[in-house]
């Protein structure tokens, strides 16, 4: 008897306690659509559609939100249309459905003497210092140590048990091939592992920061890639910030190993008028040069808005300009415009132009609008001129 | 008699060494009051402010104290408390705890003497040398903003309690350097202290391990800072290098780093700087 009044009891904790975690429990939903028009030229562009649901759920352990759970589930329909005058045998609409879990993540944070530590482990998003090579979802852990003198962090992750369809990985072969006939199909196998150390204020207000990322494949072929990083930042005078950031890439396939570069700088100013800034960005990503080879990145990353040709950060410089407004706190407003040019050999040659405008508007609270228009006109191929024109709302509840 | 005397002149010498004065109310608009005796009472053009004095504003309410040549404008809905007032040998010290809302202060020196004023919230900690500054708190964290001169800001280790200077603090002055380091403009800035300089904001929040660097602050000026209308695998992402901001690229709203609780600072709108 005294074992059973046991068995209750303990049962009725358990209970107690997923009640109370369940009452402290968020949750919500977003419903998106996004419709894009895009094509070679203005008067033959093509319906994109893409809608989509996604739940996600947030539950803390304690009443500081420095610990807990959370995940999200989205669904994703597209419906592609095709200009019927162009094509006789292919249909006239194409879709296509994914289904995925793209979080589910434990998240912890304590203070730690003088610094805070950090802790989060599942599938979440990460992206690598320079923002062109590794950007993209995985499962794993993270740690880190933060505090007002140095930060370090680790991270390691797996991507085989990720969906194919909704990440796009770079190999050899250049992007893997996707069922389209599949909800979930499951992305290739790599290992990504990951240490930085930053030194925040390290004199003058500038911040030193270096970063080790490797992805080693773990099917078919050996296919190894390795990329040291190292970046600056800072304030320059007033309110011009510089930040500098170099990417040496070491590949090593099939018992060949090669080394490529990836250098990005960008200069803004803030003006402290409405978030009016202006920045001057540019990226040099190496060809055939030197000791260089083609660099290419671990997620898929689009450079050059092309409707054909090479569209990922490899044997190419850019350089632009843009600027942003916020008139108000709930709407924002960025133009931007860079030249292209080709590098894939020794000598460069200008490509092409692109611009692109945005504006994107919070309009309550759970409901927020934005538009993009966008073209680039290619120097040589005129098919590959491309002119985008994308709307997107998403309503949260 | 002896020890009569002994007792008068360490009397005498601590009213000589440290001097408690006053802040002058020169406008109160709207519902501002001071709590005295467990009593709030309002505040009036020509009220007289001490240490120890917590002041709090209403609701589209306002108010402007002079304190010796320095400045405060408060603004509404804000609470502060009156820690420091003293005049030492040739220093005024001025520390001033916001506890929420928002005051802007313009540090102006009395002639042939240094001053040192300070502005503290339970977050973080801002020290000037004579110069304009607005500190934010709100929603758990502060925003340092500097119109003028330099600012040194660092994160308070602890949350902190409006905390009444004591006689050691009155009585002794302070050092500061002639250069433009944090530890330069005042002297109790820990290491990992920033400076933050006109037209610049720094600041930090409760979950932050560090202060945040001007360079920071601006670049999440101009992406969008509302992440209810954001799928929650994007607000979760983490940069692997928080440090690394990169102000305007197409990347800069792929990827945001917040906060452990997903609280995000609130940026302050930025005003044009007069010249130094």
């Amino acid at each position: 008897m005294f074992t059973k009044l046991k068995s209750r009891a303990l049962v009725a904790s358990l209970a107690f306690s997923v009640a109370a975690a369940a009452y402290a429990a968020d949750y919500g939903a977003l419903v998106t659509n996004d419709t894009s028009f895009s094509g070679q030229k203005v008067s033959e562009l093509v319906l994109d559609q893409t809608n989509a649901i996604s739940a996600w759920l947030r539950v803390p352990f304690n009443n500081a939100g420095t610990a807990y759970f959370t995940m999200e589930g989205l669904y994703q329909f597209e419906r592609n249309y095709i200009n019927v005058s162009d094509v006789d045998n292919l249909p006239d609409e194409q879709t296509e459905s994914i289904a995925d879990i793209d979080l589910v993540k434990f998240a912890a944070a304590r203070d730690v003497a003088s610094g805070s530590l950090s802790f989060a482990a599942g599938r979440f998003a990460t992206a690598d210092m320079s923002g062109f090579v590794y950007n993209q979802n995985a499962d794993g852990l993270f740690l880190s140590y933060e505090s007002p003198v140095i930060a370090v962090s680790a991270y390691g992750a797996y991507t085989g048990l990720l969906n194919k369809r909704a990440v796009t990985m770079l190999s050899e072969r250049g992007s893997a091939v996707e069922d389209t006939e599949k909800l979930y199909e499951l992305a290739d196998k790599y290992a990504v592992a990951a240490a930085t150390l930053s030194f925040p204020n390290i004199v003058a207000n500038q911040t030193v920061t270096a970063q080790f990322l490797a992805a080693i494949r773990l099917q078919d072929e050996a296919f190894n890639r390795m990329y040291g990083e190292l970046s600056f930042n800072g304030p320059l005078v007033r309110n011009t910030f510089y930040s500098l950031t170099s990417v040496l890439g070491i590949r090593n396939y099939d018992g060949d190993t090669d080394i490529s570069n990836l250098t990005k700088a960008n200069l803004s100013l803030h003006t402290g008028k409405k978030a009016l800034t202006f920045g001057l960005n540019g990226v040099y990503a190496s060809g055939e040069q030197g000791p260089f080879t083609a660099f290419e990145g671990f997620t898929s990353q689009t450079a050059v808005r092309s409707s054909a040709g090479r569209a990922e950060y490899t044997g190419l410089v850019k350089g632009g300009a843009s600027v942003s407004l916020k008139p108000v706190n709930t709407f924002l407003a960025v133009l931007s415009g860079e030249a292209v040019f080709d590098a894939q050999s020794s000598s460069a040659a200008y490509e092409g132009f692109q611009w692109q405008a945005n504006v994107n508007w919070q309009i309550v609270s759970d409901v927020s609008v934005s538009a993009t228009f966008g073209q680039y006109f290619d120097n040589d191929i005129a098919p590959r001129d491309k002119t985008i024109c994308d709307l997107y709302a998403a309503i949260s509840f | 008699m002896k020890r009569l005397l002994a007792c008068a002149a360490v009397a005498l010498l601590s009213v000589v060494s440290a001097v408690a004065f006053e802040a002058t109310v020169v406008s109160a608009k709207g519902k501002v009051e001071v709590l005295k005796d467990g009593n709030w009472l309002a505040l009036a053009e020509g009220s007289v402010v001490n240490k120890g004095d917590v002041i709090q504003t209403g609701f589209k309410s306002e108010l402007i104290l002079k304190i010796k040549e320095t400045v405060v404008t408060v603004d509404p809905l804000s609470r502060l408390t009156v820690e420091q007032l003293a005049e030492k040998s040739s220093q005024d010290s001025m520390r001033l705890f916001l506890d929420t809302g928002s005051l802007k202060s313009d540090v102006k020196k009395s002639e042939n003497r240094r001053t040192e004023f300070t502005v503290r919230s339970p977050v973080a900690t801002a020290s000037v040398r004579g110069t304009v500054l607005t500190m934010r708190h709100r929603f758990r964290g502060t925003d340092v903003q500097t119109h003028e001169g330099l600012v040194a800001v660092w994160k308070n280790r602890e949350l902190q309690e409006a905390t009444l200077s004591t006689e050691t603090e009155d009585r002794e002055e302070t050092e500061s350097g002639t250069g433009n380091s944090a530890q330069d403009i005042a002297s109790q800035a820990p290491k990992g202290a920033i400076t933050v300089a006109a037209g610049q904001t720094g600041g930090a929040t409760e979950n932050d391990a560090a202060v945040s660097t001007p360079q920071t602050n601006a670049a999440k000026d101009v992406v969008n800072t509302n992440t209810s209308t954001e799928r929650a695998s994007a607000a979760e992402s983490i940069t692997l290098a928080a440090t690394a901001a990169t102000g305007i690229t197409e990347h800069s709203s792929a990827v945001t780093q917040i906060a452990p609780t997903g609280t995000v600072v609130i940026k302050a709108f930025w005003e044009k700087s007069a010249g130094d």
